[in-house]
């Protein structure tokens, strides 16, 4: 280790951490690991403090390890350049939790202390991936969504390329006669397609492709390999970023026999009947009679288990827009809407009120039971409606407001030649999205972002705003890729996996496990990174049997030498060591504002924060047990249906580890006990000292780990 | 419902409805607010929510048989608390204004009544016919001396036009009230037949304005219309007492101020004119608490107050011995009292009948009002 390269320790006594310890004693530390003697300073994050800093950087510390606040706060205070490796202990946090000036107290700043030197003195700075890149954005699909991303692209300066599968542009807004109302003036306006379709054909920027489909894209960010089947032949052509707008499909009608569908002439979709509204006169299937009454059932088949569990939100718009268009028509025409809620929020709400007001329009709740042929039309009977048990009614046709599927769902439009399969994986319902609250267009394929009706189910207004979003986020993908950095959730890492190829057994757990499809394999199974889909969640590296996958400034080692370092009481001192291993994301958070409320939590806890517990390697586990440590606690995000992972898949794979964890613990006589996973959410700060409190409990009832005797 | 039957939604009512003074029913979206607030709504029947949605779907046939309609006072608490301005209590009372011309027998003196055309036609009948009447009587000359009206109409003029006058609107009464009564039992199904409990129990409820005291947004009509209807009632007695003076006692008007019959007339014509005042006053000065007023409402308010003020008017001249003002004033208030009594079944005047069916049907098939 050159004197340039040796840690240098920082010790800050403001926010009451030199009130709380013995800051000489803590000092003092460093020497344990053959690092300087810590400086002291009372107001490291003030002006002067920070020259301080600065001058110690002028002087040749090259890393630097601040034992003061966390590292989410400040940062760019204590960014001193690309040269200089910072470390941040969170030891004001750490004592905020705990009680001041006490033995215990002394001993956890003490041992974050060492683990914040160790991890120091484990990192390497990272070097970027960078390659040259192309900065042209791919869309998929040529709908009003693909459209919008294409122009939103060219108007922040990127070439686009366009491919789409029918001979024109436009998709399904092209075959509405209308749109409603967006912003509750009144009329159904005009769709504008056409003339938004000859500004992309005619845009310089653009490259069209019509009648034409993506046949495989392969590679990653800045350098994705695409081939297109267009009239001409096939032609291979490099994108840095894709934005996925193939749309939806309107629910399979004959998949709703109850209602008619597919057996009834004159029961048609909302598709259906627009199509035949845009085409001129409204005229009834079966006999082209103009139709007198027109009933439209909502919620055909959505908020329905059996078919589409939720709403796709525009059907009832849709249906008071056609309910207009038969108004218009004929001013004698009665129209039915039988509807489970209407669902017009927001303006769409004076839509609403004024179809309403139309004296043809018949509106009510109700339960639609059958929609049957009768007399060359409809008969509808509804239950529980408003006007008092069940009715029956008479129409000409019947109109079912069928929801949205994605066009995503069973795939078939990028053809990705990734390991995980040609597709964007989906989330609920068949929809490819990567977290529906959080991370709008995010997927988990990074680089390729879905927008519109293909990733939740919206309108054409929506699906506007949301192509723009995700033209926004492919070029951000871009711009980040060609600097070597991380897409989201770690936005501007410049880590990424190295492997050991040497010691690889080819057992693909990485290339599994890979929330993001990172991986490829070669036909022996051998791993073939593509670090530009990494989002450096580390999951790989927890994957790793054989712990050869790491990062230049995270690793196995790191992880099990600050495990290591933790100072452990022989057990007649009666002082249990817990450590808790918690998700940066949502957990550490929680810590954090368990500090700042000054919640007390037991001194005895030691916590490390991990990129996602999906980077957790079982053999820290072992470490900690080995080293005499009693119990572990894993806190990560909430998994499953609705869960809260940044990485998807992160916290519940590392539960999945744990279920094997009970034969390495018998191995060692160790009770189960001892490892316990808790779903932590960035709120959950009240809930900690409880959670821990237990935790405590149980490591008091199964006693103290038998393996302290022997740990050095 | 029967299930074997269409619902069929009835847009020509609808439009007819918005017409009649419900033009805000389409607004309602069935949340059912007006229910939380309203005294006459039942756990079993939503009102005034399931007739706003009847209304919008033109069913008049539920509407109009529908005992619900008749036991609301139209206390404006669901209007106030719409949230989408749909106005209930104005619907519903739109709904009564239609109702008055559908059990019209015969139904064009029905139709006629909710027509402003036919006001003069209407108002021609009395006035012709009195015309007549003073003609055969007196030749159109005002009599001599001393004001007494029944030398210018003689009672038995008088009791010619207006027994004959009452005895029509008693049998049209009889008649439009059968036709509630029949379609109350068609649309909601019950016993139908009256009980003598129910009977006391609506009388009981007119006589002490129960459901009128409940009223929030207009409180202040129940101050009004106790006026008028005991005041109405003071009059109906007079006029009663005096037939009984003239046929059993033999004795004549003008009754002397002192007389206790005389002083219940009087009585009876302030408390009546002080009400309607109040009422047309509050309509004037706060239509949104009373509701809007239709035609009908202004057609039998103002031609209660017309016969009120000619009548207290008359008595004026006479005292003051003024010939010239106390006979035409006198004829005038003739045709007003006619236009109340003859056309009692057709103007606004028969919600006392209906009002007090409905309390009674809906007493009699165990809701109670």
């Amino acid at each position: 280790m050159t004197q340039v390269n040796a840690p240098r320790v920082y010790i800050c006594t403001g926010c009451d951490i030199g009130a709380s310890v013995d800051v000489d004693k803590l000092c003092k530390i460093p020497a344990e690991f053959g690092v300087p003697q810590a400086k002291r300073h009372p107001f490291l994050c003030g002006e002067e403090g920070l020259q301080y800093l600065r001058k110690e950087v002028a002087e040749g510390a090259g890393r630097i390890l601040i034992a003061a606040c966390s590292g989410r706060v400040y940062a760019d205070r204590f960014d001193f350049g690309k040269d200089v490796m910072v470390e941040r202990t969170a030891l004001r946090e750490a004592l905020w939790v705990s009680t001041p000036n006490d033995p215990d107290t002394q001993l956890l700043a003490e041992d974050y202390l060492k683990m914040g030197i160790v991890k120091l003195q484990k990192s390497e700075k990272p070097e970027p991936y960078i390659h040259q890149l192309d900065d042209t954005i791919l869309v998929v699909g040529g709908g009003i969504t693909g459209m919008t991303a294409a122009l939103a692209a060219t108007d922040a300066g990127k070439r686009v390329r366009l491919v789409e599968k029918e001979a024109v542009l436009g998709g399904f807004v092209r075959k509405l006669k209308r749109r409603f109302p967006i912003d509750g003036t009144g009329n159904p306006v005009e769709t504008n397609i056409v003339a938004m379709a000859e500004e992309v054909k005619n845009h310089p920027a653009v490259a069209l492709h019509l009648s034409s489909e993506v046949v495989s894209i392969s590679g990653q960010p800045g350098e994705f390999d695409v081939r297109i089947k267009t009239p001409e032949g096939e032609i291979a052509v490099r994108a840095g970023a894709i934005v996925q707008a193939t749309g939806f499909r309107p629910y399979d009608i004959s998949k709703l026999g109850h209602l008619g569908g597919g057996t009834v002439d004159n029961v048609i979709t909302s598709a259906r009947f627009e199509e035949i509204a845009a085409s001129g006169r409204i005229r009834r299937p079966s006999d082209s009679k103009e139709p007198s009454s027109v009933a439209f059932i909502q919620c055909a088949g959505s908020r329905d288990e059996k078919h589409l569990p939720y709403c796709s939100s525009f059907c009832c718009m849709t249906s008071l827009k056609q309910a207009r268009y038969i108004r218009e028509q004929n001013p004698d025409a009665k129209v039915y809407i039988f509807y489970r809620d209407m669902r017009t929020p927001g303006k769409y709400e004076l839509f609403y009120k004024q179809m309403q007001d139309d004296d043809g329009v018949f509106m009510t709740k109700g339960d639609v039971v059958s929609v049957a042929g009768v007399d060359g039309g409809v008969e509808i009977v509804v239950n529980n409606t408003l006007l008092g048990g069940t009715i029956r009614v008479k129409a000409d046709m019947a109109v079912l407001a069928v929801g949205m599927e994605s066009a995503a769902k069973n795939g078939g439009a990028l053809h990705l030649a990734y390991r995980q399969g040609p597709e964007l994986p989906e989330l609920n319902y068949g929809f490819p999205d990567s977290h529906f609250v959080c991370f709008p267009y995010e997927t988990r394929r990074t680089g390729i972002y879905a927008a519109g009706a293909v990733r939740h189910p919206m309108d054409a207004a929506q699906s506007e705003t949301d192509a723009a979003g995700a033209a926004l986020k492919a070029i951000q993908c871009i711009t980040l890729a060609a600097a070597g950095k991380s897409a989201h959730p770690r936005s501007g890492d410049t880590s990424y996996p190295d492997i050991a190829f040497e010691r690889c057994t080819q057992c693909k757990r990485c290339t599994e496990e890979c929330p993001y499809g990172m991986y490829d394999e070669d036909a022996k199974g051998t791993p073939q990174p593509n670090p530009l889909r990494c989002r450096r969640c580390g999951t790989c590296m927890g994957a790793c049997p054989q712990r050869i996958i790491s990062f230049k400034n995270y690793s196995v080692d790191m992880f099990s030498a600050m495990i290591k370092a933790i100072g452990v009481p022989g057990e007649e001192e009666n002082r249990p060591r817990v450590l808790i291993l918690a998700c940066e994301n949502d957990s550490m958070p929680a810590f954090e504002m368990a500090a700042k409320l000054r919640l007390k939590l037991s001194p005895h806890i030691r916590v490390i924060g991990l990129r996602c517990l999906g980077s957790m390697n079982m053999v820290w586990l072992n470490d900690a047990f080995a080293k005499g440590l009693d119990g572990v606690l894993l806190f990560g995000c909430k998994f499953g249906d609705e869960y809260q992972c940044h990485n998807m898949k992160g916290s519940e794979l590392a539960s999945e580890r744990l279920s094997k964890l009970e034969e390495t613990l018998g191995r060692m006589s160790l009770e189960p006990e001892r490892v316990r996973f808790v779903p932590i959410a960035i709120d959950d700060a009240y809930a900690l000292p409880g959670i821990i409190g237990d935790f405590m409990k149980v490591i008091e009832r199964v006693g103290p780990n038998p393996f302290k005797e022997f740990a050095d | 419902m029967n299930n074997t039957e269409y619902l069929e939604p009835d847009l020509a009512f609808v439009a007819r409805l918005k017409r009649a003074g419900g033009e805000s029913v389409k607004k309602c979206f069935q949340c059912a607010t007006c229910v939380a607030v309203c005294d006459v709504t039942q756990s079993d029947r939503p009102f005034p929510r399931k007739e706003m949605i009847w209304a919008q779907w033109g069913l008049k046939e539920k509407l109009f048989y529908n005992p619900d309609v008749w036991l609301c006072h139209q206390c404006g608490d669901c209007s106030t608390h719409c949230p989408r301005g749909a106005k209930p209590s104005d619907v519903l009372a739109a709904v009564r204004n239609l109702s008055f011309i559908e059990y019209a027998v015969p139904g064009f003196l029905g139709k006629m009544h909710s027509s402003p055309a036919a006001l003069v036609a209407l108002f021609a009948l009395p006035a012709a016919v009195l015309l007549l009447a003073a003609i055969y009587a007196n030749g159109l000359v005002m009599p001599e001396g001393e004001i007494v009206y029944s030398r210018f109409f003689p009672l038995a003029v008088i009791d010619s036009i207006f027994i004959p006058a009452a005895l029509f609107a008693l049998i049209t009464s009889i008649l439009s009230l059968k036709k509630l009564w029949s379609g109350m039992k068609r649309n909601s199904p019950g016993k139908g037949d009256p009980d003598a409990a129910a009977v006391f129990g609506a009388v009981k409820d007119i006589l002490l304005h129960k459901k009128f005291a409940q009223c929030r947004t207009n409180r202040p009509r129940y101050t009004g219309h106790l006026l008028i209807f005991f005041g109405f009632l003071a009059l109906f007695a007079t006029t009663n007492l005096v037939m009984m003076y003239h046929y059993l006692l033999g004795r004549e008007t003008p009754l002397a101020l002192g007389d206790p019959v005389k002083l219940l007339g009087n009585a009876g014509a302030l408390a009546a004119f002080a009400g309607v005042s109040y009422i047309i006053a509050r309509r004037l000065a706060a239509p949104d608490e009373t509701g809007k007023t239709s035609y009908q409402d202004w057609t039998f308010i103002l031609t209660l107050y017309a016969a009120i003020i000619t009548g207290i008017l008359a008595e004026s001249a006479r005292l003051a011995d003024i010939p010239a003002a106390a006979y035409p004033v006198y004829f005038t208030h003739l045709v007003f009292v006619f236009f109340l009594i003859a056309y009692l079944p057709f103007s606004k005047f028969a919600h006392m009948l209906y009002r007090t069916a409905a309390m009674i049907y809906a007493g009699s098939n165990g809701k109670n009002n």
